[in-house]
């Protein structure tokens, strides 16, 4: 045999003892047991249940803001609205004064003539 | 070798986040590889199963993140191929593997092993951290240099240099 093999043959693989699986879990339910259920990947004590809080109060956050944005852009389109509302109202108002106005001096132009108008 | 067993496995390890008798399946099927890798590497089964029960445990924290049978074998080898690195690194250890060597109490240095294959481990005992890893890579899991590369993270250059230089010198432990 050349050296590649007889490395192949002293490298084989070789099983763990017979209880390797059993002490794995066991060392797993132990090391959950100390860092506490819901420790999250890291395994860090409580950094899941911050983890949560902090999306929660971001979620908090962003739906409050956007309701006060929703509310106070209602209120622009409002006021928009009044103001467009009285604008029309004032230029009705000035044309109807004109056209008093244009009557009144019409009338006064026929009296002075002795004419009805 | 390909691994086969179905996907849902993971998707329920990580649905259930437990240490449940389904961690038993990819522990039992790669238990050979971890611990040979670290058996070949270290050259102490206490020390390897201990560093394979570190590796499985690593394992279960990150199940989550692994997406198939393939990326939790590739997981597995490249996590415990680190692992013995580093532990082959630590001045502890360095301090131990010293101490074996050195004649214990007016006895004579360790003979080196009449049988090939335990010679040919203990020479590759003898080798640095990193060419170590290489070859026990390559003769014990018959990866191509490619995937040693992608491994231990370095060149396939790297990869080569190590394999030539470790042979080169096995080849020259086996003829002293």
């Amino acid at each position: 045999m050349n050296l590649d093999d007889d490395l192949r043959c002293a490298l084989k693989r070789q099983p763990p003892s017979p209880d390797f699986a059993d002490r794995v879990l066991a060392r797993i339910a132990r090391s959950d047991l100390e860092g506490g259920r819901g420790t999250g990947e890291s395994g860090k004590p409580g950094l899941a249940a911050l983890r949560w809080l902090a999306a929660a109060a971001a979620l908090t956050l962003v739906v409050g803001g956007s309701m006060r944005y929703y509310a106070y852009q209602q209120s622009v389109a409002e006021a928009e609205r009044v103001k467009a509302e009285i604008r029309l109202a004032l230029q009705i108002t000035s044309e109807k004064i004109a056209m008093v106005q244009l009557r009144l001096a019409t009338g006064s132009t026929y009296e002075r003539s002795g004419r009805n108008p | 070798m390909r691994s086969r067993w179905p996907r849902t496995w993971i998707r329920r390890s990580r649905e259930r986040r437990t240490a449940t008798p389904l961690l038993l399946q990819p522990v039992r099927h790669h238990q050979a590889m971890v611990f040979s890798l670290a058996l070949h590497a270290l050259r102490s089964r206490q020390a390897a199963e201990d560093l394979a029960q570190e590796v499985f445990v690593e394992l279960y924290r990150n199940l989550a993140r692994l997406e198939s049978a393939a990326h939790v074998a590739a997981w597995l080898r490249r996590v415990t191929s680190h692992r013995c690195i580093d532990e082959l690194r630590r001045p502890r250890r360095r301090l131990e593997v010293f101490t074996d060597v050195l004649p214990d109490r007016g006895e004579m240095p360790v003979p080196p092993e009449p049988f090939l294959a335990g010679r040919l481990r203990q020479l590759v005992g003898e080798l640095t951290p990193v060419a170590r890893m290489v070859v026990v890579l390559r003769y014990q899991e018959e990866l191509e240099p490619s995937e040693i590369a992608d491994v231990l993270q370095m060149s396939i250059n790297t990869v080569k240099s190590h394999l030539r230089r470790s042979l080169a010198a096995l080849r020259k432990g086996l003829e002293a």
